[in-house]
């Protein structure tokens, strides 16, 4: 598990590089870019995250600590919906080549501020239950709280091989409108995703 | 030849790629999928792209600038024509952007208007409440549940619940317990096990007495109205429950509501993305309208140095040519107006080629002709010389300059009357030639000149050149004329020998036969004459007798024996016989020490050195303090070295009219003598390479002056050449 964590944290590293240079470039072209906030909410975390074998399922609960900048706040009761998502990857560990994933699942929550009731709506897109919140912060725990989520059949895992699970949390910057998605490309607050958590799958 | 146009498709592959890449970036623009996709990456290639234009700009701008500067042909006009091309370009380009810009500006801003934002603000506020007056109703009809529900207890509330549920409108009635725990519940769907809890956060208000009204909404079944209010403790329910009821809201007010509220948010989003909205437009726009500026730039650049090439390489082709490389050919592309140009700018090179072919042909044709020539001058043995109707010295053959003691080589291109200064002997011959330089009539004289080598005679020639100028053939005679000289002196002294000499003894003998046998028998007076006239014939006939020897002695043509010879020696000896038996005059010598040896027939020069001495004293026979001074001396003269031997008297000095003839046998002043002195030294100095020449002045003497050859010592092979040349 360390090791994946290192690996990891590399990745995270390397990642961070390019995303440093895409920013550079894109701030190259991005003349008339105001100059930045301090709007530092604080990182994204995820705080727990387990996984249970029942009836021969292994079930995912997580946990998020959604962290969002004044700036996500703004636009939330701007009427900008934020698609927050918690992404699952199941994979085996191979010798010489990359590993293999073998599940890759999203939960995501649509969230919402609507200005008629005044509240936070989220709804699950995976089975569509829509809950309302007269706070953000019980939004945000809703949304980044997932509890006995079915990630894969235990059957699908051969013994003698071994795999691990890794979750991680983001905002889909896809689901932004489309000239959000050029700030939030250049803007840092707007990005919100978690470094890979990563657990033992026996 | 023919330019290639490959060089065009780089620039129509960089446009289409930018075509491709401005059409995909728009169309990523309006593609959310697509956006997500490509749009980052082709914003990434849209830099590169423009980096690379940049670059390729960048080097185009250094090379033109280092060729503007170091003066390459054409760099200035494609200078020019790359500052029009960027200002045309610019300027438009400039005026549209700054338009769309703020075109783009006010089409967004024009989308906001304050009355449709107070307008929605009403409409939220009118639905909301509309909204209020269904949770105000619904408020009412739970609070006389609760108080219904209150008095009954907790195992009957099931059923008093189904009851109040049947009698309300009520969607949903649950009852809760203090811990939260359903008690009961009524109304609930059947595709859910549980009724719906709101959050803790109601539960633990509404447990404090609070009553919760609110809007939830839901997932199919649109808005509903959730009311949590407390039932009142009783003495049967000592422990307080909550009562939660869900009441439906009218479909139509809930649509309306809906969109309104969705009118709204999509309004204020719209508000928000305004600033996004627009740096996102200008961006796409600014990097637009920077790849097509920058592309036209580069192609500006591009075409300008295609249009320049042809000049570029005219010019170059020009400076070829005026180098001499006529070989330069241009390539000719398209045959437009620049095309023709090469064209003919090839045809002249072409022709121009030829054309100095042929002259070289033409050209080595008179070298091959003119070696030739001068081939045949160099070997002629007459001097050749031409000149210009200036007197230049045009061209000269080798015999030339060997008649002339002079390598005249060295003077060709100057004028021969300059030459006559530096050369004394120069300026007889130019004075020949002078008068018929400007006729064009042949000529033909002899001439006489006085060199280092002594006298020459030239037989001279000279031919106008239809080119102006002359040519002048000349010829030394000296040798010739004196041989026909000599040999015609030694007939005459041979003849003399013979027909005079054989008669001489009968003479001198019968003369004295006569005195014997008359002698006797006369008398005395008799006796005296016969006696003085018999004396006389033979005094006369001795005398005859010497100048008859002396005749054979001039004709005969001795045996050479020569030997190097210590020349001071030999003078100083001889000289010192006539120091010691002169009584008339004095013999003094100067000897100069750095004298060579000469190579000379000893006894012969000893007897010139004699006859000139005897010569000089002669000549100062009853002069008071008569001298005759005898020297040496060494000369350098033409790159020879030469002995020169003086015999200088203080007499009166030698008549005008004899010099020209004064080494002729049988010349002479002197009442004394047979005239043969003279022309014997000459004869002896010629036998041993020499020459001699005399010098006077009338009342002031005379000197007559041997030039002897040096013994041949490294260096002065040149003046041994001219001695057998000259011989």
């Amino acid at each position: 598990m360390i090791g994946k964590t290192e690996l990891s944290r590399r990745g995270t590293a390397a990642r961070a590089r390019v995303r440093l240079v895409f920013a550079l470039v894109a701030a190259l072209l991005c003349v008339a870019n105001g100059p930045a906030r301090a709007d530092n909410p604080g990182e994204t975390s995820i705080t727990y995250a387990g996984i249970n074998s029942r009836h021969g399922t292994y079930l995912l609960d997580v946990l998020v600590n959604y962290q969002i900048s004044r700036a996500l706040k703004e636009a939330l009761t701007s009427g900008v919906h934020l698609e927050l998502v918690i992404r699952a990857e199941v994979l085996r560990e191979n010798a010489w080549l990359p590993d293999t994933a073998i599940v890759e699942k999203e939960f995501r929550f649509r969230l919402h501020y609507n200005a008629l009731l005044e509240k936070y709506l989220v709804k699950n897109e995976n089975n569509g239950d829509l809950e309302s919140f007269s706070d953000l912060a019980a939004a945000l725990r809703y949304s980044g709280k997932l509890l006995n989520a079915k990630l894969l059949s235990a059957s699908r895992l051969e013994p003698e091989e071994t795999y691990y699970c890794q979750v991680r949390a983001m905002l889909d910057q896809a689901g932004l409108s489309l000239p959000l998605r050029m700030v939030a490309f250049i803007k840092p607050v707007w990005r919100i995703k978690t470094d890979w958590y990563v657990l033992p799958l026996r | 030849m023919t330019r290639p146009s490959a060089g065009l498709w780089p620039m129509i592959g960089l446009f289409g790629l930018l075509l491709v890449l401005l059409y995909l970036l728009s169309d990523a623009s309006h593609n959310a999928a697509r956006f997500q996709q490509l749009y980052i990456v082709l914003l990434l290639l849209s830099s590169l792209f423009l980096l690379s234009l940049l670059i390729l700009i960048g080097l185009n701008l250094v090379s033109l600038i280092r060729n503007v500067v170091s003066g390459a042909p054409g760099s200035r006009i494609t200078l020019r024509m790359m500052t029009a091309f960027i200002v045309f370009a610019l300027a438009p380009a400039s005026i549209v952007y700054v338009f769309s810009i703020q075109m783009l500006g006010r089409g967004i801003d024009s989308w906001f208007d304050v009355r449709v934002e107070n307008a929605l603000v009403d409409a939220l506020e009118l639905s909301r409440a509309s909204l209020d007056f269904y949770m105000r109703a619904a408020l009412q009809k739970t609070e006389p549940m609760a108080r219904k529900l209150s008095e009954v207890p907790n195992a009957m509330t099931a059923l008093s619940l189904s009851d109040i549920d049947r009698a309300s409108d009520a969607l949903e009635l649950t009852v809760l317990g203090n811990d939260h725990r359903i008690v009961a519940s009524s109304g609930v769907p059947g595709d859910s096990m549980f009724p719906r809890l709101p959050s803790g956060s109601v539960l633990r208000l509404v447990s404090q007495g609070d009553t919760y009204v609110g809007l939830d909404p839901q997932n199919q079944a649109g808005l509903q109205v959730r009311v949590v209010t407390q039932i009142p403790a009783t003495r049967g329910n000592p422990e307080p429950r909550l009562l939660l009821a869900m009441f439906p809201v009218s479909s139509r007010i809930g649509n309306l509501g809906e969109s309104v509220e969705a009118a709204f948010s999509k309004y204020n989003e719209l508000v928000y993305l305004r600033s996004p909205l627009k740096q996102s437009f200008v961006l796409t726009l600014s990097l637009v309208l920077l790849l097509a500026v920058l592309f036209a730039v580069w192609a500006a650049f591009y075409s300008a140095q295609r249009l320049m090439a042809p000049i570029r390489d005219l010019a170059m082709g020009t400076r070829a040519v005026a180098k001499g490389e006529y070989h330069q050919r241009l390539p000719v592309g398209k045959l437009d107006d620049l095309g023709m140009l090469l064209l003919s700018f090839n045809q002249m090179t072409e022709q121009l080629s030829k054309a100095r072919d042929a002259a070289d042909k033409s050209q080595r044709l008179v070298e091959r002709q003119r070696a030739s020539l001068q081939t045949i001058l160099d070997h002629l043995s007459s001097g050749v010389i031409s000149l210009d109707d200036g007197g230049v010295l045009r061209t000269v053959n080798l015999t030339a300059g060997q008649i002339l003691n002079l390598e005249l080589d060295r003077y060709l291109g100057r004028r021969l009357e300059d030459l006559g200064d530096e050369h004394p002997m120069l300026r007889g011959f130019y004075n020949t030639l002078d008068p018929h330089l400007g006729d064009h009539r042949d000529w033909r004289e002899q001439i006489e000149l006085l060199g280092p080598t002594g006298r020459k005679i030239l037989v001279c020639g000279g031919v106008a050149l239809p080119s102006g100028g002359q040519v002048v053939v000349f010829d030394d005679v000296t040798a010739l004329i004196q041989a026909q000289r000599d040999a015609a002196w030694a007939e005459v002294a041979r003849r003399l020998a013979h027909e005079i000499k054989n008669p001489l003894t009968p003479i001198q003998l019968s003369a004295e036969r006569l005195q014997r046998k008359l002698l006797p028998n006369l008398e005395a007076p008799h006796a005296e004459v016969l006696c003085r006239s018999t004396n006389t014939i033979v005094q006369q006939v001795k005398a005859m007798k010497s100048m008859v020897n002396a005749f054979a002695e001039y004709a005969r043509t001795p045996a050479m024996d020569v030997r190097p010879l210590d020349f001071n020696k030999l003078i100083h000896d001889i000289a010192e016989m006539y120091h010691s038996n002169s009584a008339d005059a004095e013999v003094v010598v100067h000897l100069d020490p750095a004298v060579a040896e000469v190579e000379v027939d000893a006894g012969r020069i000893r007897q010139l050195v004699h006859n000139l001495i005897k010569n000089a004293l002669e000549a100062l026979e009853g002069r008071a303090e008569g001298v005759v001074d005898v020297s040496t001396r060494c000369i350098e003269d033409s790159g020879c070295q030469f002995v020169e031997l003086e015999v200088a008297d203080n007499g009166t000095g030698i008549p005008e009219d004899l010099m020209e003839h004064l080494f002729e046998p049988y010349v002479t002043s002197k009442v004394k003598g047979n005239g043969l002195g003279l022309a014997i030294v000459k004869k002896i100095a010629e036998e041993n390479g020499g020459v001699v020449w005399a010098d006077s002045v009338t009342g002031e003497g005379a000197k007559i002056r041997v030039r002897l050859q040096a013994a041949v010592r490294p260096g002065n092979r040149i003046g041994s050449e001219l001695r057998r040349g000259s011989a």
